[in-house]
């Protein structure tokens, strides 16, 4: 459990949240509340999911195709609905996640080394 | 999207919580106690009905949210106005469901009037007389039933048929089944039950040998025959049957419904070709259907049948000279009297709907335009335009399926009140008729075009209503700006009052068609003659003697009866729809080319006092009497107009006639006398030529007994029943009713499709006086504060009165400009194509134009009176 206020943690750039999801799914099948812990350890509690937006992303993806769901029961023997990657969401995965890269580069490359100055 | 379900809020729902436990779950792992955990879950997951509702928006779920809200707003809103939804719903159930009706009974008339699979293929198969073109007789009419070797021949050669089948009716007399009864029946050839495609429900149909002569003793029965004269019984094959006089084995029962070919058979019995029969070419005696063979059409069928007719023709000159074969789809062999009927019908509904139609948007106009300030309101609140449209689009909807439901009512009562109103003794002859019942695509029709009127009325204040500027519509308030709606609506009511019109005036001309029609039968005094059917059996009345000697003490008997004043029998009742016997006639010394060229004429048989019992006047000559007997010289009567078409010179009386071609083995008989005529049938263009023989010289069998009785002939009927069963208790007693109802139950079509016309034009009329009451008390409602004006400047109180009714006025004066030229062109039409049925009526015209003029003042005067009440000084005030 993180100590730090919601204020100091970064938002989510907007758009990056479906790639996370996709990126999440591309290890697993997972469930809602799976992706939003996954997603915040695996960026060192960095990255924290809007559980308000989760949802309706979640929603988003689905209808596009790139993800099934179907009710099952979690490792602690709760109901839940878990979220799988489909082919048209890997496809999908492979192309964004080239995207975000060449974009974080090229961003990198313009901010300089860090503690260069502004 | 496809094939993805939608998934429900609840589904939603449960996912949210299921992630609220598995939060609480990790936080109590992580040592969080347990009620804090679940608060710390949900506070993480921040607003629950935020993400709902989000989740909510994108689905449809929306969408029928918001329409059940359009729903209930829209029914508290029609709930406030009654009398609006009530003129609107009401409307819209008159004229969908009398179109509803109409089309439903046309549609079983007309469309499908056997229940037949691959009903388009049966042709009927009739004979043309070369004469048949020279009398002016229509093209329409049926041809002549076919001689039996003209059949059998056709049947032999006919390449383009798969089957051809025929048959003729026939009267059976049944015993031994409780009382006697005289059973309508049908000879027929055993592949007529396969050529039309019907099986039997119980047992089986005819085989091919039951055809010949010594096999033909079985019997097919009718459903009703079985269910209501058999006891239903399930041993009802095999079983025998005394019909006129001969036992007869039941091999099958038809199923219900099944009427060919005529309602009312109920027994069916193979048709026997004897070996006269196989050369007989004169005597036209058999009905003939076919089926099409397959992929031959019906242009080819008649040639073939056109070169079978030629041949015949130059094979046989004395009998078949210039004598063709008709053939007709069966669908259409009625349709020549039905059809101009139902188009007139079909006419009349629609002009109903249009005028209900007309309504409806008249009170949606008027209505749109009242709530011009209550939608300026609320768009000014933030109603968007697109929900503003959406929600009267609900009320037209609402208002069209409300009409709709009660349109079902209607359409249903309508059906059954067609169908009640006709005798099933008329009916049995109309095809199609027992089939009639409520038509769901004629509902879907009539509805659509409702449907779509209220739509368009609808949505136009609806648009106006969302393109107003708020400010402005809300400044102008309740009143003003009602100009442009009272015209569309003064357009609208000139249209329903023309409509009104034209069929009120098409009701009037009707009616006086059909008094003129039932006119004829007035010298008959119809309701002092007591009339019915007797058949002797054939076993226990032998032909000749026997039989003429039973009618000869029968009438005897009962003109002896107290309050009967003369009694006397005939072969076919005058004002009866059924069949009149009659053929050639030929004249002693005029010869003819060929027998197609002899006279044509009815063969009435009947004892002396018939002439006496129906009023017919002696013209010439003398009566019959006693001493025509049969062993006396032949004689006949003939009608005045036969006299006059044979002989114009006027030289009658002494002339020798026989029935049939001069060669016919009937007696030449003297002409003694001549009897005014008789109407046969109602609608008989002009009176019919008829020979009168007397029964003692020709007996026959089946006659009418008409008795006139010094009061109501109706009185007498009990008395006559135990004459005629003191005479012979096994004699099977029909249709025993006045003359009067007899011309009654011909007429019952006529008088129904004058009823229905009077219905449509009170309809419409009622439907225009409500639309007149609308205009005018819009008027003076938007006017009223112009009226207050007035009055204050000096204007009477009668100038108030004589602007709004003279506005009234104005309004049925245009109406009559363009309903009077469409009311004579319709009658015009009518007279040409119903045959007399029809009159075109000046005075209808006039009197209609005054009720037309009279109803829109009457609508007028309530809100007329509101206008010269209007206080001036409170109208002042209020400015």
């Amino acid at each position: 459990m993180s100590t730090r206020s919601a204020a100091e943690r970064a938002g989510l750039l907007q758009g990056t949240l479906d790639l996370l999801i996709l990126r999440t799914l591309g290890l697993g099948r997972q469930h809602g509340q799976g992706i939003a812990r996954a997603i915040q350890e695996q960026s060192g509690d960095e990255l924290i999911v809007d559980h308000g937006s989760l949802y309706p992303a979640l929603q988003r993806l689905e209808a596009r195709g790139w993800i099934d769901a179907e009710w099952g029961t979690s490792d602690n023997n709760r109901r839940a609905r878990f979220y799988t990657l489909t082919r048209a969401g890997r496809a999908q995965l492979a192309a964004e996640a080239g995207q975000w890269r060449r974009f974080a580069a090229a961003v990198a490359r313009v901010l300089g080394p860090e503690g260069a100055k502004g | 999207m496809s094939g993805r379900r939608k998934r429900s809020a609840g589904d939603f729902e449960a996912e949210i919580r299921a992630h609220l436990e598995h939060e609480a779950d990790r936080l109590r792992d992580a040592g969080v106690p347990d009620a804090e955990a679940e608060s710390m879950a949900r506070r993480a997951f921040g607003n629950v009905t935020a993400a709902e509702e989000r989740f909510y928006e994108s689905g449809r779920v929306l969408f029928l949210d918001r329409l059940a809200q359009d729903t209930r707003q829209a029914l508290r809103s029609l709930a406030r106005s009654p009398v609006f939804t009530l003129a609107a719903t009401l409307s819209l159930a008159l004229g969908i469901g009398a179109n509803t009706a109409i089309y439903s009974v046309v549609d079983a008339l007309l469309l499908r009037p056997y229940p037949f699979p691959e009903l388009e293929r049966l042709v009927t198969i009739s004979e043309l007389h070369p004469q048949q073109g020279r009398t002016g007789v229509r093209p329409s009419d049926p041809g002549y039933p076919l001689a039996t070797a003209d059949f059998l021949d056709v049947r032999q050669s006919g390449r383009s048929f798969r089957a051809l089948a025929a048959f003729r009716s026939v009267d059976f007399t049944l015993v031994g089944e409780g009382e006697a009864q005289r059973l309508a029946g049908r000879l027929v050839s055993p592949e007529l039950f396969d050529l039309v495609g019907v099986g039997a429900e119980q047992g089986r149909t005819f085989r091919r040998d039951e055809a010949e002569a010594g096999r033909d003793d079985v019997v097919v029965v009718s459903h009703g025959f079985w269910q209501s004269r058999l006891g239903a019984t399930s041993d009802v094959l095999d079983r025998s049957l005394i019909l006129n006089g001969r036992a007869r084995r039941v091999i099958g029962v038809m199923p219900e419904g099944f009427r060919y070919p005529a309602g009312g058979v109920e027994v069916w019995a193979p048709l026997v070709f004897s070996d006269a029969d196989k050369s007989e070419r004169g005597k036209l005696s058999v009905a003939v259907l076919g089926r099409l063979a397959q992929s031959v059409t019906l242009a080819q069928a008649r040639d073939e049948l056109q070169a079978v007719g030629a041949w015949l023709g130059q094979s046989y000159p004395r009998t078949n000279a210039g004598r063709t074969f008709k053939v007709v789809p069966l669908r259409e062999q009625q349709a020549g009297l039905t059809a101009p009927f139902a188009a007139l019908f079909q006419a009349a509904a629609l002009l109903v709907l249009l005028v209900a139609c007309a309504n409806v948007a008249g009170v949606l106009l008027a209505r749109g335009l009242a709530r011009r300030s209550e939608m300026a309101l609320r768009a000014a609140l933030g109603g968007s335009r697109s929900r503003l449209v959406r929600q009267l689009l609900t009320e037209s909807l609402i208002l069209s399926a409300l009409g709709l439901a009660l349109a079902l009512g209607v359409a249903s009562a309508g059906v059954r009140l067609i169908r009640s109103s006709v005798p099933p003794d008329v009916t049995q002859w109309v095809a199609g008729w027992s089939e009639i019942r409520l038509d769901a695509r004629a509902l879907a029709v009539a509805a659509g075009l409702a449907l779509v009127t209220a739509l368009a009325t609808g949505l136009r204040p609806a648009l106006t209503a969302a393109r107003l500027s708020q400010s402005g519509a809300l400044r102008h308030g309740a009143r003003g700006s009602a100009a442009g709606g009272g015209h569309r609506r003064g357009f609208i009511v000139v249209t329903q009052m023309a409509l009104s019109l034209v069929l009120l005036v098409a009701a009037a001309s009707m009616l006086r068609g059909f008094g003129r029609l039932s006119e004829r039968y007035d010298g008959l005094e119809p309701e002092r003659v007591l009339s019915f059917h007797l058949r002797l059996p054939d076993e226990r009345y032998p032909a000749g003697r026997p039989v003429a000697d039973f009618y000869a003490r029968l009438v005897d008997e009962i003109a002896g009866m107290p309050g009967v004043e003369a009694a006397g029998a005939v072969a076919q009742l005058p004002g009866d729809l059924g069949p009149v016997p009659g053929g050639a006639v030929s004249i002693r010394g005029r010869s003819v080319a060929g027998d197609l060229d002899l006279p044509a004429a009815d063969h009435q048989v009947v004892t002396p006092d018939y002439f006496r019992a129906l009023r017919v006047r002696l013209v010439a000559g003398r009566l019959l009497g006693p001493q025509d007997g049969a062993d006396a010289p032949p004689v006949a009567l003939v009608s005045r107009s036969m006299a006059e078409r044979l002989w114009p010179e006027g030289n009658t009386l002494g002339q020798q006639v026989k029935q049939g071609a001069p060669d016919a083995a009937t007696p030449w008989r003297e002409v003694v006398g001549v009897v005014e005529d008789v109407t046969q049938y109602w609608f008989d263009p002009e009176p019919r030529s008829t020979l009168y023989l007397p029964l003692a010289q020709a007996p026959r069998p089946g006659v009418f007994v008409v008795v006139r009785a010094a009061g109501a002939g109706s009185a007498l009927a009990p008395a006559v029943r135990a004459r005629v069963a003191a005479l012979d208790p096994a004699l099977p007693l029909d249709e025993l009713r006045t003359l009067g109802r007899a011309v009654d139950d011909g007429m019952a079509f006529l008088r129904l499709a004058s009823t229905l016309l009077w219905v449509f034009g009170a309809v419409a009329l009622s439907l225009s006086a409500l639309g007149v009451y609308g205009v005018m008390a819009q008027d003076v409602a938007s006017r009223t504060s112009e009226i207050g004006v007035r009055l204050a400047l000096g204007a009477s109180r009668g100038q108030v009165w004589r602007a709004v009714l003279g506005r009234a006025l104005r309004l049925s004066a245009v109406a009559l400009l363009f309903g009077v030229p469409a009311a004579v062109a319709l009658g015009r039409l009518l007279e040409a194509r119903l045959f007399g049925v029809a009159r075109a009526d000046a005075m209808g015209l006039a009197v209609f134009s005054v009720v037309i003029c009279g109803a829109a003042l009457l609508s007028a005067l309530s809100p007329a009176i509101r206008a010269a009440a209007v206080d001036p000084a409170a109208i002042l005030r209020a400015e």
